[in-house]
C-alpha cells in the first residue's frame, strides 16, 4: 500500500496500480486465513452460546466472544478497506492519479494503515499473551 | 496531502527497511511469546506492538514528513487514547476493593 502512494506520487500508473491490486491480492489471503480458522473454530465447538464446548474454565467463553467480536470487527474493516481498493485500483489504472492529483490513494493508504495498526495490536493481545503457560 | 506535488516523497529504500523491521519485529514478538517470563510477556508484547505502531505511523503514514499541526492531531489522539485507557484501567484494577454485596 505504501509503495502504491509512492507511485501515485510520482505519476506512475504501473506501479501504482500493480501494488494496489497487490494489496487486494494479500488482503484477500489475510480474510481466507481467517475464514479456515473460523472454520476450525466452529469445528472445536469454540464458538460463544449453547453449543460451546471447552475443558476448562467457563470463562474461555469472555474470550472467545471477545476474539470473534475483534476480529470480526478486524475483518469487516478489511472488507471495506478492499471494496475501496477495487475502485481505486480501476480508476488508477485508467490514470485518474498522477504527480498532481493522488489524495484518494493517500486517504485509502492512511485506512489501510489505521486497519494495520489494528491488527499490530490484536495479534499479540488475542494469539500470543499467555502462548508459554 | 497532495498540494500540487510539493509532498515529500519518501524514498522505497526507507519503506524496505521499514517493512524489514516490522517483520523482523513480529518473529521477535513471537518467538519471545514462547519464552516465560511471567508478568513481562505482557509488557514485551505490547511494547513491541507500540513500537510496529509507531514505525506505521511515522513513515508510512507519512506523520514523520508532516507540518507541526498534524503532529499535534496525532498527539492529541494519543492524549484521548490514555484518557480511554486510564479510566479503563480505574475500573480493572479497583475491582474488587469493595467486595461483593451479599457475598
Amino acid at each position: 500500500m505504501a509503495l502504491a502512494v509512492h507511485g501515485a506520487q510520482l505519476g506512475n500508473r504501473f506501479t501504482q496500480t500493480l501494488f494496489l491490486a497487490l494489496t487486494i491480492v494479500l488482503g484477500s489471503v489475510f480474510l481466507g486465513i481467517k475464514t479456515i480458522e473460523y472454520g476450525h473454530k466452529f469445528h472445536e465447538h469454540l464458538v460463544p452460546g449453547p453449543s460451546f464446548i471447552f475443558e476448562g474454565d467457563f470463562h474461555a467463553q469472555m474470550f472467545f466472544s471477545l476474539y470473534f467480536m475483534m476480529t470480526g470487527l478486524h475483518a469487516l474493516h478489511m472488507v471495506i478497506g478492499i471494496a475501496i481498493l477495487a475502485v481505486l485500483t480501476w480508476q488508477a489504472s485508467r490514470g485518474a492519479y498522477g504527480r498532481h492529483y493522488y489524495s484518494p490513494v493517500e486517504l485509502t493508504g492512511l485506512y489501510w494503515h489505521f486497519v494495520d495498526i489494528i491488527w499490530i495490536f490484536l495479534f499479540p493481545l488475542l494469539y500470543l499473551i499467555g502462548r508459554h503457560g | 496531502m497532495s498540494a500540487a506535488g510539493s509532498d515529500h516523497v519518501v524514498p522505497i529504500k526507507i519503506y524496505l527497511a521499514i517493512f524489514a523491521a516490522l517483520m523482523a519485529l513480529t518473529a521477535f514478538t513471537v518467538w519471545v511469546a514462547f519464552i516465560d517470563l511471567g508478568r513481562l510477556n505482557v509488557v514485551v508484547a505490547l511494547a513491541v506492538a507500540v513500537t510496529k505502531a509507531t514505525l506505521v505511523i511515522l513513515f508510512f503514514m507519512h506523520v514523520k514528513y508532516s507540518s507541526r499541526l498534524t503532529w499535534l492531531v496525532v498527539a492529541s489522539g494519543f492524549v484521548f487514547l490514555a484518557i480511554m485507557v486510564a479510566f479503563t484501567m480505574a475500573d480493572v484494577v479497583s475491582r474488587g476493593w469493595l467486595g461483593t454485596p451479599g457475598g
